[in-house]
């Protein structure tokens, strides 16, 4: 019954050898990556050129029937947790779009398998979800507080990370493989600019103070803008955090009211701004005010009737309902929205961001189906004759503010953006205008991986 | 009951024995050869969901010890996890200390702001505590937010670069799994060890009649405070661990659900057991996945109603967590032993 002394310790040695041998076998071994031959991502017109054995090998690729020819895409998205409220629109928005784009037949016939996963706010079920879907897919949408993660495995598996994290480390310099929007600030410094040009008049510096939630979705949209104002010759008088999730911010306001500030930005999520804009009014603060993140201020009127939001402007970067008339699109989506949400009013103004997504990697695929065959589809090539080729800000059919899609020079960011302004129980809106360049504070910005 | 029928052990050393007869020995170390060659045939799918249980285990192998064992219950062990998580990003990002020095040192830091938070578990306990503990977890996540002293990062946290060894850097699935899957290893180890020594029948004393404890001799102060040490240094380590695998942390991931479902875990394995620990983070994070996985699938299947199908599958995994704690209220360990002596009985079983 006993194990002899011996044969324990040879068994015990041999363990930790175990332990020792195989984790660097483990490092040193690469992940099996389904690399594309690069035979297989070259122009067309170069195939013509290469040795016939090449274009035997090219011929064996087995073409497949046209009703089979679909492109996983991955939208790692949280529809549960504190952020569902503005995300899930944004996918019912992508849904919607590329629902549209099968039943007039795909892209070049080639229909698109928009897989949505919820993430949960936890990095860690969005990595998972990655690992156990990738295969056979070339794009993953994500909005993940994980993208120093996804930098890396972008490069390692050599697919189109679509970020819409507000996060600056992934864009500040621009990765290979990471496309999308991502740095918000800019849409503050917008909404700041418009009302300095438009309704500031005094002859003094322009003083301007945050009152923002102390979380990422406050947080991420003035992140670098007290250093803009200031470079702008604008004073930043008061900086003021609430809490996430916070019910009253009358103490935080009469701070800020007496910093006497010309315009209040309300940096949070809409349901906090509509419980600032309702102290605001109770209180009986006149100072103009303007909110920035996600949201919808014809939301706010309707929580809170026209009174408390008058004059209160909304600095933002997809389309409002009322903007339905100018653009096609937008009366589109409205109506999308209506046959999904019947009785539910008003639009969420991320489904349009949604469809202007939808709309950008749409069109990346379009340009890259013109270069490679169906056959030939992989993140790679998506990357290369999609995304890389996007050297102006891509117009979205009013549904979005162009943004950068991939700079080239060191930030993705938004480049434009809309003031909708609340006046007598209607919404009014500015056209595009386009942003100011903000840059991170000093900021641990890249670290060596 | 926990040997087979004829199985004697003839010495004290021999009865104490985790591994004690060859057919043991042989599982053991089968099932150490399959752990560590795994990476050499598993996808990175599958590393990452173990390397997640691994890193959780360790966590709660230290809320274990605090809670399951010494019966100090805690509700801020996220937070520790996040000093320990920070505390190992900053070492190595800002002093350039390599990881394998940080992750100690994580853990002690861990362990002396555990024992900070510890202190009012001389003078209060059961619900008292909780509330203790409690503050702890809103101090350490506003303190992370505010950003004192311009090392946290506030809101967007900070980074974290991948274990070097030489020329290897840990930076995929298949390298890091053996950092994790060791640190586990080794804290199943200590913690099943811990609780077998004199510190452990100590704590147990404690968790049963803490006065009782006194009057046979054990020192309250002395033992709560190692508890709350032991328990927070186990936490300090899995937040190490789990900053150089994300490559990044923000206070957001250390939020007060995620203690609660710390101590789920901990009931669902079994309170005061060191396999229970396995077992509980085993069941959540594979319950997780499974419902993720049936949110996707739902998804695709009914695509109109793919939003509604996310939450659904969150209804799901509450209901399986309820549905358990209904039926084996003992934890998965108790099952994991009545599976045991079943099996050894059979067929004579009655």
């Amino acid at each position: 019954m006993k194990l002899k002394t011996g044969i324990r310790t040879a068994v015990i040695i041999g363990i930790a050898l175990l332990l020792i041998v195989l984790p660097l076998l483990g490092a040193c071994a690469k992940e099996k990556v389904v690399e594309v031959p690069v035979e297989k991502v070259v122009e067309k017109e170069v195939i013509k050129e290469v040795p016939v054995e090449k274009v035997v090998e090219k011929e064996v690729i087995k073409e497949v029937p046209a009703e089979e020819r679909w492109v996983k895409m991955l939208d790692l998205t949280d529809l549960t947790g504190p952020v569902g409220g503005i995300l899930t629109p944004i996918s019912e928005g992508l849904t919607a779009y590329f629902d549209h784009v099968n039943n007039k037949g795909g892209v070049e016939g080639v229909k698109v398998n928009w897989i949505v996963v919820d993430t949960q706010y936890k990095p860690a079920v969005a990595q998972s979800a990655y690992e156990r879907m990738k295969e056979g897919s070339i794009l993953a949408l994500t909005y993940a507080f994980m993208m120093d993660w996804f930098v890396e495995v972008s490069k390692r598996d050599k697919k189109v990370i679509f970020s819409a994290s507000p996060t600056p480390r992934s864009f500040f310099p621009a990765q290979p493989y990471i496309f999308g929007v991502g740095w918000m600030p800019e849409n503050s410094a917008a909404g700041i600019k418009w009302f300095k040009e438009n309704m500031f008049k005094e002859a003094r510096p322009m003083r301007v103070a945050m009152i923002y939630t102390d979380a990422p979705a406050g947080m991420g949209y003035i992140l670098g803008v007290p250093k803009w104002c200031t470079e702008q010759g604008i004073e930043v008088v008061k900086l003021q955090p609430v809490p996430l999730g916070v019910t009253d911010m009358s103490a935080e306001l009469m701070a800020v009211e007496r910093a006497k500030p010309d315009l209040i930005i309300f940096s949070m999520t809409i349901d906090g701004a509509i419980i600032g804009l309702r102290n605001r009014y109770d209180l009986g603060i006149k100072t103009p005010a303007m909110t920035n993140a996600p949201g919808d201020l014809a939301i706010g009127m309707k929580s809170l009737g026209p009174e408390p939001v008058e004059g209160v402007n909304w600095v933002c970067f997809y389309a409002v309902e009322e903007m339905g008339e100018k653009y096609p699109w937008v009366k589109k989506g409205t109506e999308w929205w209506y046959d999904k949400h019947p009785g539910i009013k008003p639009v969420s103004g991320s489904f349009y961001t949604g469809m202007a997504y939808a709309m950008i990697i749409e069109e990346a695929l379009q340009r890259t189906l013109e270069k490679v065959s169906y056959e030939e589809l992989t993140g790679e090539a998506l990357k290369t004759y999609g995304f890389d080729t996007f050297t102006e800000p891509f117009p979205t059919e009013g549904l979005h503010a162009g943004f950068d899609i991939k700079p080239g020079v060191d930030h993705l960011g938004l480049k434009k953006a809309i003031v909708v302004t609340a006046h007598e129980g209607k919404l009014g809106f500015s056209d595009y205008f386009a942003t100011p360049t903000v840059r991170p504070p000093d900021y641990p910005l890249s670290l060596e991986k | 009951m926990d040997l087979p029928a004829g199985t004697y052990s003839f010495s004290y050393s021999r009865d104490m024995a985790i591994v004690r007869t060859r057919s043991q020995w042989g599982m053991a170390i089968l099932f150490m050869i399959v752990l560590l060659s795994l990476p050499l045939f598993a996808g990175s799918y599958f590393l990452n969901l173990i390397i997640m249980i691994a890193i959780n285990a360790v966590a709660v192998h230290g809320l274990s010890l605090l809670t399951g064992y010494c019966g100090q219950i805690s509700i801020g062990h996220a937070a520790f996890v996040a000093i320990g998580a920070y505390t190992s990003a900053i070492l190595v990002t800002n002093l350039g200390l390599p990881f394998w020095i940080a992750l100690p040192l994580a853990g002690l830091v861990t362990g002396l702001v555990g024992m900070i938070f510890g202190l009012p578990s001389l003078r209060v306990k059961g619900f008292y505590l909780v509330m203790a503990t409690l503050a702890a977890q809103f101090i350490v996540h506003f303190i992370l937010m505010l950003d004192p002293f311009g090392l946290t990062g506030g809101t967007f946290g900070v980074a974290a670069p991948a274990p070097k060894l030489g020329g290897i850097v840990f930076n995929s699935a298949q390298s890091f799994y053996y950092i994790a899957i060791g640190a586990c290893i080794l804290a199943t180890f200590f913690a099943k060890n811990l609780a077998r020594m004199d510190v452990g029948r100590a704590f147990t004393a404690i968790r049963d009649n803490d006065i009782a404890a006194e009057v046979m001799g054990i020192n309250l102060y002395r033992n709560k405070l190692l508890a709350f040490f032991l328990g927070c240094y186990f936490a300090g380590i899995a937040g190490s661990l789990f900053v150089h695998y994300m490559g990044t942390v923000s206070p957001d991931r250390f939020t007060l659900l995620q203690s609660i479902w710390f101590l789920g875990m901990l009931i669902i394995g079994g309170l005061g057991s060191t396999s229970g620990v396995i077992f509980g983070v085993a069941f959540v994070q594979l319950l997780e996945e499974l419902t993720a996985i049936l949110s996707t699938s739902l998804g695709q299947a009914f695509p109109m109603l793919a939003m509604q199908a996310a939450a659904f599958s969150q209804i799901i995994f509450g209901l399986v967590v309820v549905l358990f704690l209904v039926f084996e209220p003992r934890g998965l360990a108790h099952r994991w032993q009545l599976l045991k002596a079943s099996y050894r009985l059979w067929p004579f079983s009655y």
